[in-house]
């Protein structure tokens, strides 16, 4: 009896937020049917020209899909992973100050770049790197030649991934240290008086106790598999390198200056969607037979 | 059991949804469906007002930042509207409005996809395709005729059919287009003091224009010691109407273009990015920016007007009205700096090159479902009369307040295309003859009043610099006799480049600047104007000489 | 708890410091350049003569900003979405992951919901569907229309549901030997002990109503009813010809005491200040070892 009216609580507790979810996600959802259309704003949306899969079939024929499509999942990859290294070491580092006011005030310090967006922030990049800017200098001064980083399709990869890692490995941080917080500190006790070592602390202590935190978070970054960063790259490129770095997101926005374009983007809108949950659902699949983990 | 019952309720749910939504669409669905008012009924003349008071829902882009208007008034409710109720009996109201254009293009967007649209908006050209394909907009052809003023019908004439004929589908005019306004081709502004400091003349051809980029570079024209001047600036796109730093004077003195629709003598439509004549001046830009006279950032720098407001280069590209900005902040910066507007470099016919602009942009549509179209024009009507100080009864409204002209309801302007240089001749008159009596503009007027200050105390006042360089100074470098105006004869969209000029117009910027910046060999450019007909340039061109022969 | 002094600790500890240091400043110096932004001169700021220090200090940016009423009236709207939103997004947060957070012999069924929420995340309509849904139910121009279409911040729920996952189950099971319900052990139990995660996602609730735009401008048919960063966003100063080319010298005055550059930074300090306040006021929950002495071993 307990047991069934636990349960019932349970839908309960779910029900107001389901509710939600259904009118303002699931029933814009169906309206990705304009990704079979050639919409025409203004129009029905029952009254649109059915087109079938030409949507995606356009995107799958322009001569560089390869280009941009490879260009979309390497970036994309890239900053998956770094996503998840670079604050979870920076968490790590955080968590072993023991002085107060400057571990808040690096925690501080560290999540205002979240905020800013890509149109100053390229300014600002765009500056640093130039001919004359900082790392430009310090080439010379080691005697090396300047580079025109922006212009180079060695580096714009590169210079992608990592400014955008630096741009929020700090709010990422926050999730790192709840997790860390959650941590028993008494395993630390009985560790240090086993005499193990800071490293062994970590590794066998810290370690596995946010690995769930950790499992839970490249799982879910993996929804992002396609998106590579409009805003930052659309501020950032410019024709020398839409060789490297000219994204799904970047070609479809050129479309749309010259012609509508809404059928296309929601037919790669879907397409985003449906990769993202295969790869969710294998991750989650995976996690369960070869881990005996269940990741939700 | 727990989970059919969840699943069967989400279905219901669902499905409820669907109803609603669906039953919303088809509401607006049978509103437009509606019959269209009585077109036999009297549109009237011009300035005719109703009988009754009607009342106009418009949607507009308008910043209610500094608007001068006097307290208690608002940009709903002003002056102008009022006057507009007092002379039509029309009562306009805004349904929407936001502070930016790119807000209100996108909310117009959204607008246009929910149908749920005010009487009379503006939209640019793809929304209004859209519109009358979806068949959204009234017919505007006889409200045209019958209720445009003279005035108006004018301003139209001088594009010749080039703008009203924009605005036409099937022979029927579907919107009052906006004008943009010519003589905004981009010239050579050089420091006229850096040049006397190096005993250099203004150039004639491209290699004057070289020698006087490479004695900015190496001969220290700033006089702080420091080989830090940069010769001259671009831009990734390399050129374009309007866009300052665009290379354009350096294309046209070899007759290139970038991106323009050309007919030649015998009716060919040829596209001139793939002309030979750019394959020159392409060979000839990437000399100079091989041998340094270019900046070499341009294609990445985010901001070249940093360059100019730090008086670190002698030459910009741009059109006459730059001394509002950036050159302004130049001056400011360096109060010596004495920038002049040439028609130079020259071609080989011994003119300058230049090309026009798009006539027009943007269009004022009226909803299909307004009983009232032609209220619509007589509105523009009075407030054109009104902006251009015409009609005695408004020309008086907050006089001596700086209320911008955009203050109005309807956010089209139409003018003359040769306004500037116009307005110019006018000016320059009046200055020689010292009497600005035989102005009767205002704008002139004031203008006069900024020219005079700035000669009494030179830049002292930076914005009557500004006006005095741009209006009395920088037009001169307008005048028709040297110029070999050149015409795009075709501005919008075939089916072909719905599907390819994406791709397209990428190999060509893509190209076109690695050739410039050495990445890639001059014959890149053959490869790529095979490669350019043989992906669909052919059959755009081919699409486009159909449309035209219409 | 007594920390090893050897040198190699040390030297460690150094590192880190040095390694946490650099990054901060890295961190600073973008926001700290566009404060001096803000606060320079426009020809100056334009001719890129700007570094660490204002030059041409002056306040013409702010002026622009904080003269208008309607900077304050939209202050206040955001905050009221900050609240109300931020507090159906928290109690949603905590009564979504609570269920999620049991096994699945506890609540059979969990997965459907799971994946549903998955499946949300992922998916969407787009922005015209969007749209179509909230005006169809009339909630343009209204406060609803800011609070409801993201009420369920799925993201949030994931994570909170993963840190009651990670409570000991002893917690909830002596709970339940005692008599209570699951509502009791949710509000009593769980939600004190989980402090520093409700911590995070408050804070991200926060941040994702206060720098919420878009939604502003697309559902608020005037500047009126616009929420702080939707009202600041078009606050831009207008260099385009057709606009300036009927402009009076008092207007291009006016004009040239401030550019878009030295305008976007103090856009963008204004919009930033109470964030930058708030999480160093949140960190005092980020409390190590909550859970010590809640579960007797």
């Amino acid at each position: 009896m307990r047991h069934r009216s636990d349960i019932l609580n349970y839908h309960l507790m779910l029900l107001p937020g389901v509710i939600l979810l259904i009118i303002f996600s699931i029933v814009p959802i169906l309206g990705n049917v304009i990704a079979f259309q050639r919409f025409v704003p203004g129009k029905d949306i029952l009254k649109q020209q059915w087109v079938g899969l030409d949507n995606f079939i356009f995107m799958l024929q322009i001569p560089d899909s390869k280009q941009v499509f490879w260009n979309t999942i390497a970036i994309a990859s890239m900053k998956m992973v770094l996503g998840i290294l670079v604050p979870l070491v920076f968490s790590l580092l955080l968590h072993e100050v023991r002085v107060g006011w400057f571990k808040q005030t690096v925690q501080s310090l560290v999540y205002l770049p979240h905020f800013m967006s890509w149109v100053i922030l390229s300014g600002i990049l765009v500056m640093i790197l130039s001919l004359d800017g900082i790392v430009n200098q310090i080439l010379i001064l080691f005697g090396l030649d300047p580079i025109m980083f922006l212009a180079s399709n060695k580096w714009f990869r590169h210079i992608i991934v990592w400014s955008d890692v630096w741009k929020e490995f700090g709010f990422s941080t926050i999730v790192y240290l709840a997790a860390l917080t959650g941590v028993n500190p008494a395993l630390y006790e009985a560790a240090e008086m086993d005499g193990a070592s800071r490293w062994g602390k970590l590794v066998h202590i810290t370690l596995p106790g946010i690995v769930p935190t950790i499992v839970l978070m490249l799982t879910l970054s993996m929804g992002n598999i396609l998106n590579a960063g409009f805003e930052q790259i659309i501020n950032l490129y410019n024709p020398i390198v839409y060789e490297t770095g000219d994204v799904i997101d970047t070609y479809v926005y050129r479309i749309g200056l010259v012609q509508m374009q809404y059928g296309l983007a929601t037919a790669v809108g879907l397409l985003k969607s449906v990769v993202a949950l295969i790869l969710i659902a294998a991750s989650y699949r995976l996690a369960y037979r070869y881990a005996n983990y269940r990741i939700f | 059991m727990k989970v059919k019952t969840t699943v069967t309720a989400v279905i219901l749910i669902i499905s409820m949804m669907m109803v609603l939504v669906g039953c919303n669409e088809s509401d607006t669905e049978s509103n437009s469906s509606a019959p269209q008012p009585n077109s036999q009924k009297e549109l009237g003349g011009p300035y005719d007002a109703y009988d009754e008071p009607i009342t106009l829902n418009i949607a507009k882009s308008i910043s209610t930042q500094n608007t001068n208007l006097p307290s208690g008034d608002t940009v709903e409710d002003n002056e102008y509207y009022r006057f507009i109720q007092k002379k039509l009996n029309i009562i306009v109201k805004h349904e929407w409005q936001t502070e930016t254009s790119e807000a209100y293009d996108q909310k117009m967007g959204l607008a246009i996809s929910s149908r749920d649209l005010p009487d009379a908006f503006v939209v640019n050209e793809q929304q209004l395709k859209q519109l009358v394909e979806a068949d959204l907009i009234a017919d505007l052809t006889e409200v045209y005729e019958k209720t445009a003023s003279p005035l108006i019908k004018k301003y139209y004439e001088s594009y010749d059919d080039r703008v009203l004929s924009r605005a036409t589908f099937d022979g029927k005019l579907m919107a009052i287009p906006s004008t943009n306004i010519g003589g905004e081709f981009n010239l050579t502004w050089i420091r006229q003091d850096w040049l006397d400091k190096l005993g250099l003349q203004p150039p004639k051809t491209v290699d004057d224009l070289v020698a006087i980029a490479e004695a900015f570079v190496k001969n220290d024209p700033d006089g702080n010691g420091v080989a830090d001047t940069i010769g001259i600036t671009g831009v990734p796109d390399l050129a374009g109407y309007n866009v300052t730093h665009g290379f354009d004077p350096i294309f046209g003195a070899y007759n290139a273009f970038k991106g323009l629709w050309l007919q030649d003598e015998s009716g060919n439509v040829k596209y001139s990015s793939t002309l030979p004549e750019m394959k020159t001046a392409l060979s000839k830009l990437r000399d100079m920016y091989a041998s340094g006279i270019i900046d070499k950032e341009f294609a990445i720098r985010k901001d070249t007007n940093e360059l100019v407001a730090g008086n670190k280069v002698g030459i910009v590209f741009g059109p006459w009205w730059i001394p509002y900005a950036p050159l302004s902040d130049s001056v400011k910066n360096d109060t010596k700096a004495e920038w002049r507007a040439f028609q130079l470099p020259l071609g080989e016919n011994g003119k300058y090159n230049v090309y026009g602009q798009n006539p027009t942009g943007r269009y004022l549509v009226v909803s299909k479902d307004y009983q009232h179209p032609e209220a619509v024009m007589k509105v523009f009507n009075v407030q054109t009369d009104g902006i251009r100080k015409l009609d005695p009864e408004s020309k008086d409204l907050y006089v001596g307040l700086n209320v911008n002209w955009t203050i109005w309801p309807l956010s089209i302007t139409v003018d003359y295309e040769d306004v500037v240089y116009r307005g110019y001749l006018q000016l320059k008159e009046a200055w020689d003859k010292q009497d600005p009596s035989i102005l009767t503009d205002e704008e002139l007027k004031a203008e006069y009043e900024n020219v005079r200050k700035n000669e009494e105390n030179p830049k002292k006042d930076i914005a009557a610099w500004a006006d005095a360089t741009a209006r009395l100074e920088a037009p001169a470098a307008l005048a028709p006799e040297n110029l070999n105006y050149v015409r795009n004869v075709f501005f919008g969209v075939t089916p072909t480049m719905e599907q390819k000029w994406a791709i397209l117009s990428k190999m060509e910027n893509e190209t076109l600047l690695k050739i410039v910046l050495g990445e890639e060999s001059l014959d890149a450019f053959d490869r790529f104007t095979s490669e350019w007909a043989s992906l669909g340039g052919d059959q755009i061109i081919q699409e486009i000489e159909e449309t035209i022969q219409e | 708890m007594v920390r090893s002094q050897t040198l190699p600790s040390r030297m460690v500890d150094l590192l880190i410091v040095l390694v946490l240091t650099v990054s901060s400043l890295a961190c600073l110096y973008p926001i700290w350049y566009t404060i001096m932004l803000s606060f320079s001169d426009q020809a100056a700021a334009n001719a890129g003569r700007v570094w660490l220090w204002p030059v041409g200090f002056n306040l013409g940016s702010y002026q622009i900003i904080l003269e208008d009423a309607q900077f304050f009236k939209s202050f206040g709207i955001s905050l009221e979405r900050v609240l109300l939103g931020g507090a159906i997004q928290f109690i949603l947060t905590v009564m979504m992951a609570y269920p999620l957070s049991k096994e699945k012999d506890q609540f059979p069924g969990k997965m459907y919901y799971v994946w549903f929420l998955i499946f949300c995340m992922l998916f969407s309509g787009g922005l015209i569907p969007t749209y179509l849904t909230v005006t169809n139910l009339g909630l343009q121009n209204s406060i609803w229309a800011l609070v409801l279409p993201g009420a369920v911040p799925i993201f949030n729920v994931i994570l909170l549901m993963n840190f009651f996952r990670n409570l000991p189950k002893e917690l909830s099971e002596a709970a339940v030997v005692d008599g209570a319900g699951p509502w009791y052990v949710m509000l009593r139990m769980y939600v004190p002990l989980s402090l520093p995660a409700l911590a995070t996602v408050t804070l991200f609730s926060v941040v994702g109503h206060w720098n919420s735009f878009f939604d502003g401008l697309i559902y608020m048919s005037k500047p009126e009813y616009y929420p702080l960063q939707t009202y600041i966003q078009q606050l831009v100063v207008r260099t385009d010809p057709q606009f300036m080319q009927n402009l009076t010298s008092e207007e291009l005055i006016q004009m040239m005491k401030v550019s878009n550059k030295t305008l976007n930074s103090a856009k963008l300090v204004v919009a930033m200040i109470p964030l930058i306040l708030l999480y160093p006021f949140l960190q005092r929950f980020f409390i190590h070892g909550l859970v010590l002495g809640s579960v007797k071993e």
